[in-house]
């Protein structure tokens, strides 16, 4: 009870990358309740014409939800893979559930206030994303992290050639291409 | 598909993305060679063009959504006593509103805590009791947390509503004004209140822990004030480091930004905080760094484009320094640089520093508004004018009673003991109690802690002032005792720098003519000794950066009054000069509030016997004398400042007293035969490090047979042989003042011993005796009578006491000249001179125009006088003529004193006077050629550095000598100075 909560979700992150499944069942709660604050509190704060750091909302995720004291400093950058990874675990669920309710499935009791999921620019489909990135995975996993790693955690080109420990023409390749074949798989879904 | 198929397209795609467009498809048909599946592919891929697809990334992307989940709107409700006015600020889960408080009329802010945390019932009630605490913070720079309340099962917490713009926006706002001073004093008057908020917190033992320009908001009136105090650390608990997940409401609803800069709470995470280590009040004082860069430059200083650049940034990179504008004083950088030093543990300690810097240059304005990287050493201007003038009474007194001077200084020290020596109720200390901390046969002296207690520093080997000993530095309580210093300057007021790492000291050097009185520095682990000022001595600090330190007033010989600057001497400004030109204000200690200051100072004869001053910091008044009625040599502060500390003799011995400031009675707190010099107070005020210890001296002869003591008193000084070589004239010293040369007598008693019978006689009994000298005839003393604060006096007795001594004028140092004639340092107007007089008080006139700072030995014709000086006309050692102040130099520099045998023929030049056994000191014996004053000396005068090599001489291996006829005779003291630290505890 008394222990700090970000040396769990650690615990669990550290569980989750070594292939518990079930560790993944107890973080999810936590991180999507922490970044629905976080998204919150930013879009509070937005003003117009105020440029969003792309990154920041994830970045704020890690440093609060990461106990970076048994972290190696050296090692953030697996870490930062692995809140990619979760990162995209949460907001696919969370394109999920958004998807229910357009449909009237109501099926989880999210408020949406319709008025202003409307007025955004299309958004992409993230549940489709999912899809295609799980075919792109049969055949090339470095490119899927690429994706991961500049989507759904928002590093940077460099950030992204850190954490692969590639170069940076790799991860420029590996992202022109991975972009232009999801694209098309999601074109062909009806969902791009 | 399979993988060696994605492996074909990635390599045709990237083939054909680099060669031109019009080449692809023939490069395609050619590389497919027929697969017509993979050419379409490729093809295909080609042509798709994605545009922004998946260019912003995801979260950025629903965060409108994520958000648009949102609970209901408390606006217009009214919950308890708050009407909910508005959204102030979101703050994640806890939205800040603006309310009104229908009970107390006033408008608040109101922050909503999560359902999850009220469910909490033990973080609730922890978090209840850290509100309160926080609660407790009243001050005008800090919004107020009102309360906690509970309504219909909802938790609120009530703020003090700050309405203005955040420090964000002001910096935003005033960045066209970059570099412009109106933007700089601007700038420093928001910092000084944001240090003074902070200030006010860590004594209470808060820390901000979030502390940035979006929780800083600026009144419309100018006021600071900083919010969320506390509360990032409150809300997530005592082991936390930072906000946890599972009390993710508590954490962002009360210590999130006010304006949503997500980026904001990772720019402006210190080093220690980024790693996960434990923070303390460091991190708001790094906090407080980076928002001053941020106020100056424009830009916060870490601030990257992601936040693990941020990270990075913060952990490796150094801050542009260059970015900040030129106007910035030197002053604010090295602030800068020692908030933003990425070890927290050589990071400016007390953010009351940076208050005091930043407060400091608001009295400086002309430097604030000059161009500031000008470290350069600030001219110290003498002003006339400005300066009291001190009317020199002069009193031509004859025919007093027999002794009545000595007599009535003698009553008066007496009764000032008895008055002042009032034990308190309680003892403070306990002889039991005392601890031994160093264990040396000779000397340890001048003791001083470092910063956290730890270490102690000294000297060993010499005085407490200006002796020959070294520095040395211990940990305690055991650790070996280590030299750091082996070199010939003599040294006083050892103290730690503020990280401890080296050890600041007073170095007094010859250098040519002339005394340097600067601050040297060595490493506390050893190293070379440097220079850290010039013309600087007795220096302390009183921030990281500022010092206090006593100054040789440009345009005087030794007008030495104390002054205060950074360590690069930058913003210099006087705080007290002794209206006596001839006076010194040697050290000085800020009270630990920085209002105030204890000095000690030598009077315009370079001796200190007068109680110390109490002085304020801002200069405004030369302040007052405190402290017992006696000689001041060492004074402290006890920690919380309440309590000053002295060493002091007072009737007759020295101790420790102490006295509530400002205006306690003294009271003695050590007694007993040993004697305390030297205060150290440990940094929890509980107890004192003292230097404890008895001098001894003890006249020795040398001769044919030997050497051999011939004075059996405790403390036996100023030996002068007699002509014929049987009897032995001496002082029996019952209490000495500290000077420039030493411990002197202040009060002694003339005595002589047959060497022949060993019968000791008093010569002037009842007369307190400073010092004197023999005629050639040897039937007559001229002595000096010194009385606590006041001129000394010149007297003449004969030696068979037939006559009562009588005063011949004011002055000291006397001897005899040619045939009735006294020649004695006399103060004439705010300078020593060399002045002669006739015995019958007439005839008066001064040997030179040129002040001299000592005079020692005449030439047996009476022609010739020896005198120091340390004015650039008379540099060094010189023999003044006594008709026509004719001059020829003996030696250049300080450590050096002259004199002639009876008869002439030989010269005795003494170059190294020895304080202590360590070191006996050296006087050579110079033959004179027959008819001749002087032997033939180097017009330079003697070289000390080569040790003297002259023809024909020979080295005597002791100093203060009396000569006999030849240098195979002559007496000498000998003194034994056993002095050890101890610690003593407080009650």
């Amino acid at each position: 009870m008394r222990t700090p909560a970000s040396a769990e979700v650690t615990n669990l992150l550290l569980a989750w990358s070594a292939g518990d499944e079930l560790a993944l069942d107890r973080l999810l709660p936590v991180v999507y309740r922490e970044l629905h604050s976080m998204a919150r509190r930013y879009m509070a704060g937005e003003h117009p014409g105020h440029t969003l750091q792309a990154s920041a909302l994830v970045n704020e995720a890690y440093l609060k939800l990461v106990d970076v004291r048994r972290v190696q400093w050296q090692n953030r950058a697996h870490f930062f893979g692995v809140c990619a990874q979760l990162m995209r675990r949460i907001l696919v669920d969370f394109g999920r559930r958004r998807h229910y309710v357009k449909r009237g499935g109501g099926a989880r009791p999210v408020m949406l206030n319709e008025d202003l999921v409307m007025s955004r620019a299309q958004t992409t489909n993230l549940v489709a994303l999912d899809d295609a990135l799980k075919a792109l995975a049969t055949v090339d996993t470095r490119r899927v992290r690429v994706v991961e790693l500049r989507f759904f955690a928002g590093l940077t080109v460099e950030e992204t050639a850190e954490v692969l420990k590639v170069s940076l023409d790799t991860v420029v390749r590996d992202w022109r291409l991975a972009k232009v074949w999801l694209y098309r798989e999601l074109k062909k879904a009806g969902a791009a | 598909m399979k993988p060696a198929r994605w492996l074909q397209i990635e390599h045709l795609y990237n083939q054909a993305l680099e060669m031109e467009e019009s080449r692809r498809a023939a490069f395609l048909r050619e590389a497919c060679s027929g697969d017509e599946e993979l050419r379409q592919d490729v093809e295909e891929l080609l042509s798709e063009s994605p545009a922004n697809f998946l260019e912003e990334p995801a979260l950025r992307e629903i965060a409108h959504e994520f958000a648009a989940t949102a609970a209901p709107s408390w606006i217009g409700r009214q919950i308890g006593n708050y009407q909910f006015v508005s959204l102030a600020g979101a703050g994640g889960m806890g939205e800040v509103y603006r309310a009104h408080d229908t009970k107390l009329k006033r408008e608040v802010a109101i922050k909503i805590l999560p359902e999850e945390f009220s469910r909490d019932s033990d973080r609730v009630s922890r978090f209840q009791r850290e509100a309160q605490l926080l609660a407790s913070l009243n001050h005008p720079n800090i919004a107020a947390i009102y309360d906690l309340e509970e309504v219909n099962g909802f938790r609120f917490l009530i703020l003090e509503l700050v309405e203005g713009e955040t420090l964000s926006e002001w910096i935003a706002r005033s960045s066209e004004r970059k570099g412009s001073p109106l933007k700089l004093k601007e700038t420093l008057a928001i910092a000084g209140q944001i240090a003074h908020a902070l200030e006010e917190a860590h004594e209470k033992g808060i820390v901000h822990r979030d502390l940035k320009p979006a929780n800083i908001k600026i009144t419309r009136e100018g006021v600071v004030k900083v919010l969320d105090f506390g509360l990032a650390k409150s809300a997530a608990g005592d082991e936390a480091n930072r906000p946890d997940p599972n009390r993710s409401g508590e954490a962002t609803a009360v210590g999130s930004t006010h304006d949503g800069l997500i980026m904001g709470t990772a720019a402006y995470m210190s080093p220690e905080h980024a790693r996960g280590g434990p923070v303390d009040k460091r991190t708001d004082i790094w906090a407080f760094g980076c928002v001053l860069y941020e106020m100056l430059s424009g830009h916060a200083v870490f601030a990257r484009e992601t936040i693990a650049d941020t990270l990075a940034a913060i952990v490796e990179r150094e801050p542009d320094w260059t970015a900040l504008p030129s106007t910035v004083p030197l002053t604010v950088r090295r602030l800068l640089q020692r908030c933003l030093d990425k070890d927290p543990k050589r990071r400016l300690r007390d953010i009351g520093d940076a208050r005091f810097e930043i407060e400091q240059l608001a009295l400086a304005p002309a430097e604030v508004a000059s161009a500031g990287v000008r470290a350069d050493l600030k001219q110290v201007e003498r002003d006339s004018s400005g300066k009291v003038a001190s009317a020199t009474p002069r009193r031509e007194l004859t025919g007093r009673a027999y002794g009545a001077a000595g007599l009535i200084g003698l009553a008066l020290l007496f009764l000032a003991g008895l008055f002042y020596s009032t034990k308190p109720s309680a003892p403070v200390t306990l002889p039991s109690e005392y601890t031994q901390i160093t264990n040396f046969t000779d000397s340890a002296v001048a003791p001083s802690l470092s910063p956290d207690g730890r270490m102690v520093t000294f000297i060993r080997g010499g005085e407490f002032f200006l002796g020959p000993g070294q520095i040395y530095v211990k940990l305690l309580p055991n650790g070996e005792a280590m030299r750091l210093t082996n070199d010939m300057g003599r040294k006083y007021g050892p103290v730690f720098t503020p990280d401890g790492s080296r050890i600041a000291y007073t170095n007094v050097t010859n250098s040519g003519d002339t005394l340097l009185w600067d601050t040297w520095t060595v490493p506390v682990l050893g190293g070379q000794p440097t220079r850290l000022l010039p013309n600087a001595s007795g220096l302390t600090w009183i921030t990281d950066q500022r010092v206090l330190f006593s100054e040789i007033m440009a345009g005087t010989s030794l007008h030495m009054g104390i002054v205060t600057a950074t360590e690069g001497r930058a913003e210099s400004r006087e705080l007290y000069f002794p209206p006596h030109e001839s006076a010194m204000a040697h050290y000085s200690y800020a009270s630990p509030d920085r209002k105030s200051v204890l000095v000690v100072e030598m009077n315009q004869t370079h001796m200190f016997n007068q109680p110390c001053r109490l002085l304020p910091f801002d200069g405004s008044s030369a302040g007052r004398q405190i402290g017992p009625p006696g000689t001041c040599t060492s004074t402290a502060w006890s920690p919380d400042g309440k309590w000053m500390y002295f060493g002091a003799r007072v009737g007759g011995s020295a101790h420790l007293w102490r006295q509530k400031f400002p205006d306690g009675t003294p009271e003695q707190i050590t007694f007993g035969p040993i004697e305390e010099e030297g205060i150290a107070l440990a940094p929890d005020g509980r107890s004192l490090v003292t230097s404890a210890g008895n001098r001894r001296s003890a006249i020795w002869i040398h001769d044919a047979t030997g050497e051999r003591a011939i004075s059996s008193e405790g403390f036996a000084v100023a030996p002068r042989l007699s002509r014929d070589g049987k009897r032995v004239f001496y002082l029996s010293v019952r209490d000495f003042v500290a000077s420039s040369s030493g411990w002197v007598p202040s009060s002694a008693e003339l005595r002589s011993v047959d060497l022949g019978s060993g019968n000791t006689d008093t010569v002037l009994p009842g007369v307190s005796v400073a010092d004197y000298d023999i005629s050639r005839d040897e039937k007559e003393v001229a002595f000096t009578t010194a009385e606590l604060g006041r001129e000394s006096k010149i007297w003449l007795a004969s030696l068979d006491r037939r006559k009562p001594p009588r005063q011949i004028t004011a002055g000291d140092q006397v001897s005899f000249g040619a045939e009735g004639d006294l020649i004695f340092r006399s103060l004439e107007g705010k300078t020593n001179f060399p002045v002669r007089i006739k015995k019958d008080g007439s005839g008066r006139e001064p040997l030179t125009t040129v002040p001299i700072l000592e005079k020692s030995g005449v030439s047996p014709d009476g022609e010739w006088v020896i005198a120091y000086s340390p004015a650039t006309a008379l540099g060094g050692m010189h023999a003044v003529s006594v008709h026509g102040g004719a001059t020829k130099k003996i030696c250049a520099g300080y450590h050096c004193r002259a004199m002639w045998s009876f008869d002439g023929r030989f010269f005795y030049v003494e170059i190294d006077r020895g304080t202590s056994a360590a070191s006996a000191g050296k006087t050579l014996a110079i033959p004179v050629p027959a008819g001749k004053s002087f032997p033939d000396l180097p017009a330079s005068g003697i070289d000390l550095a080569a040790g003297g090599e002259l023809a024909g001489i020979q080295v005597i291996a002791h100093s203060s000598i009396s000569p006999g006829l030849d240098p195979s005779t002559y007496v000498f003291t000998k003194t034994d100075l056993q002095r050890n630290l101890f610690r003593i505890p407080l009650h």
